[in-house]
């Protein structure tokens, strides 16, 4: 008798703990998983892929290729300006467009920001440091044609269980010499979401 | 004429490099060197945060949200407020000297059997070996 109260007793707990356990499971990036009706990875990326295509089949390529006699025009990222209600990273979805400017070989792009603080804290380093002939020099780096800058914003109704986010993100591409705007891309997704 | 030409030549060498430098490509506004020096001078303060998202969020009105917000709020003020509590267990406003401010009176002016520590009422229960 002993013996069978000691076994399923053990196996309550066993299953008590199996009840409790957390599970995870890989699932495809590009599946479609909403769960609090925030700003996810799908909106990401159907932001980046709409932008990546847009800014990629403008005529803003053809034109400063025709302008500047073959060459490639050079692209520096500037800031993306999140005035929306949630906290957005733009760098998830403005990296997938700096991926397809590189892969595409239509566009060149420079480094800009902290990182490019850190190219000349190296350089630096390398006056002092580095052998003369493998010494990078100051001065020659490649200034960009145009800058790419953003804003993302939203608009939210709700009332008592239901709610409408609304997202609206802005990617321009302005010429820095001319200040000249030379491409809008936008994305709007719309959510509806019901508690 | 050695001594003449030197000067002169050096002369000419500087007002050469002096022209280039403040020649306009053309259509450049003149006074481009105003703007110049003003943006050279912020240039890194400006640009050390491309490529990243400047957060200006906003807080939208959410009546989901607003509850559950209120809600905690209220369970921290709760907890504050049992915190405070446990603080203040033998403290007794009433003998703070200024509800009453007779208990500012000395010990001896009036009869008092549990001496000048009125808040036994309030002190916390003790457990029988204490």
């Amino acid at each position: 008798m002993k013996k069978v109260i000691l076994v399923s007793l053990s196996f309550i707990v066993v299953l008590a703990f199996i009840g409790c356990s957390r599970k995870v499971t890989r699932i495809d990036p590009a599946e479609q998983v909403d769960i609090s009706g925030r700003w996810n990875n799908t909106d990401s990326r159907l932001v980046a892929e709409d932008l990546t295509s847009k800014i990629l089949g403008s005529n803003w390529i053809t034109d400063h290729i025709a302008a500047k006699s073959g060459q490639r025009p050079v692209v520096i990222v500037g800031f993306v300006d999140n005035k929306s209600h949630e906290h957005i990273d733009a760098e998830t979805f403005v990296k997938d467009v700096e991926n397809s400017f590189i892969t595409s070989q239509k566009v060149r792009l420079v480094q800009g920001g902290k990182k490019r603080e850190e190219l000349r804290a190296e350089k630096a380093d390398q006056q002092t440091n580095a052998s003369v002939s493998s010494m990078k020099k100051f001065g020659l780096e490649q200034g960009a044609d145009f800058i790419l800058q953003g804003s993302v914003n939203s608009i939210v109704d709700s009332h008592k269980r239901k709610k409408v986010n609304y997202y609206q993100v802005n990617l321009e591409l302005t010429n820095i010499q001319t200040n000249e705007v030379v491409w809008i891309g936008e994305k709007k997704i719309a959510k509806y979401i019901k508690n | 004429m050695k001594t003449y030409l030197l000067p002169l030549l050096s002369i000419l060498l500087i007002s050469g490099i002096a022209n280039a430098q403040t020649e306009l490509a053309p259509n450049q506004n003149p006074n481009y060197t105003v703007s110049r020096d003003k943006y050279m001078k912020m240039a890194d303060s400006l640009t050390q945060w491309h490529s990243t998202t400047l957060q200006n969020t906003y807080e939208a009105i959410d009546f989901l949200a607003d509850r559950e917000k209120a809600r905690t709020d209220r369970r921290e003020f709760r907890q504050q407020l049992r915190l405070e509590r446990a603080r203040w267990n033998n403290y007794n406003y009433q003998n703070d000297g200024y509800f009453y401010p007779s208990y500012n009176y000395p010990n001896n002016s009036y009869y008092n059997p549990y001496g000048n520590n009125r808040n036994y009422r309030w002190q916390r229960n003790r457990f029988w070996w204490w």
